[in-house]
């Protein structure tokens, strides 16, 4: 049982070694701007700044593919809404189905906008290890610690979630497994039925993963965990310059992008 | 917050991620009509607080898988989160689900206008109506099931389902 929870792509380029936290923020930054200006010509900007980041990240193009390939049924929602709700004037209409320059125009510009939304994000996604990600967050969350939020706590979490899944998943088709043996159908009748039919699925998937909730805190207080407490890292972050100079393109690609 | 309730969420992150993510499962939990089998979950934040802070970061870790993940992370995490909290607050009473219907709706609607132009009103209802099936089924079953025996699946306060039933970890103790 195989299921893709992350991205990552390993290679050694200049972005998989750059800083997780100059990425985070440079490509939120981006993604932030790109929605900011509704132009053709800020669109192209960011297009090339993302076309320019992927080739840096020595990611085949398959793999950015693979990540377009589903947003395709967005690109069309976006063209049937511009058929049914079309802006402008029709120069052909259907029934309730028009179809006007304008609209076609603008479906155009959203559905390559997402296309570049996707290019930037994947240069985050693909490039950086979920760990070095989550280390990224928690310290980019830390001045919330003020506000009380758990930036560390919620980081632990995640990376004890991501070490669980593929456990839960091994688990999951045992119990798939076992209930089909007893009899248990789970692809036929409607959704109603099918919901009900993974009642008893989930009931033990429940158990077992609160029965594994009690032994991992046992195991953490065992090992003296202090909630709150400082934690020390096996691989420390470190900022180079080459982060500030990362830095200091995105905001000169988003300049540019805005002045444009 | 305890090793405890830290674990309990870790594990409800990776229940949520883990069916979000289950190939079979995972072909329509994207998307605008989306059947997020792991939506029931959000149930348990009737009972356990963990469930707050445990299913939103499962939510955020599943998003990531998503093509828009630079919207559907944040967005994502954020929409659950005030879903759960409202849901800790009423209890495990039955207008509890119609929480996350209202909340994500509404959130995914709007990514969704913001993303493809979708009339805001057809996105929230199409995404409300792939949250209700998912909570109206699966969700009320598990609320009644848990209403009937909280705490014998090992939330708080209750006995944990080992020593009810004798099972491995009983007799590991014999």
């Amino acid at each position: 049982m195989k299921a893709a929870i992350t991205q990552y792509y390993p290679a050694d380029s200049p972005l998989h070694r750059a800083d997780p936290r100059a990425k985070f923020v440079a490509v939120m930054a981006l993604a932030v701007a790109l929605f900011t200006r509704d132009s053709w010509a800020a669109l192209a900007v960011y297009a090339v700044a993302g076309v320019v980041a992927f080739g840096l990240s020595r990611v085949p193009l398959r793999w950015v593919w693979r990540a377009m390939k589903p947003v395709l049924w967005l690109i069309a929602l976006t063209f049937v809404a511009q058929i049914l709700f079309a802006p402008g004037d029709p120069f052909f209409s259907l029934g309730p189905f028009e179809l006007s320059g304008e609209g076609l125009r603008l479906a155009g510009f959203l559905s390559v906008r997402l296309l570049v939304l996707i290019l930037i994000g994947s240069a985050l996604t693909l490039t950086t290890p979920p760990v070095a990600l989550t280390d990224a967050l928690a310290w980019l969350g830390r001045p919330l610690r003020r506000l009380r939020v758990p930036s560390d706590e919620l980081a632990l979490m995640i990376t004890l979630a991501l070490r669980f899944i593929p456990t839960l998943l091994v688990e999951l088709d045992t119990i798939m497994r076992a209930q089909r043996a007893r009899g248990a159908d789970f692809s036929s009748g409607g959704p109603v039925r099918r919901a009900r039919a993974l009642i008893p699925v989930l009931v033990p998937l429940f158990v077992v993963s609160f029965r594994r909730a009690d032994d991992l805190a046992l195991a953490m207080e065992a090992r003296c965990y202090t909630p709150g407490a400082p934690r020390t890292r096996l691989h420390p972050l470190h900022a180079r310059l080459t982060d500030a100079f990362l830095l200091a393109v995105v905001a000169a690609v988003i300049v540019l992008a805005s002045v444009i | 917050m305890s090793a405890r309730l830290l674990a309990r969420a870790a594990l409800y992150a990776a229940v949520y991620a883990g069916l979000t993510l289950a190939p079979g499962l995972s072909a329509i939990a994207y998307g605008p009509v989306q059947f997020r089998v792991s939506e029931v979950l959000t149930v348990f934040a009737c009972f356990d607080p963990a469930a707050i802070a445990g299913l939103t970061v499962g939510t955020a870790i599943a998003n990531v898988a998503s093509p828009i993940a630079v919207l559907d992370v944040p967005f994502g995490a954020a929409l659950t989160s005030v879903a759960t909290y409202v849901m800790w607050r009423l209890g495990p009473r039955w207008p509890s689900l119609v929480v996350p219907v209202v909340v994500n709706g509404l959130g995914v609607g709007f990514e969704l206008a913001l993303l493809a132009d979708v009339p805001f009103w057809y996105g929230v209802a199409f995404v409300s109506l792939g949250e209700a099936v998912v909570l109206f089924t699966g969700g009320a079953a598990l609320l009644a099931a848990l209403r009937r025996h909280d705490g014998r699946l090992g939330l708080p306060g209750g006995t944990p389902p080992a020593a009810l039933h004798g099972g491995d970890e009983a007799r590991r103790t014999r």
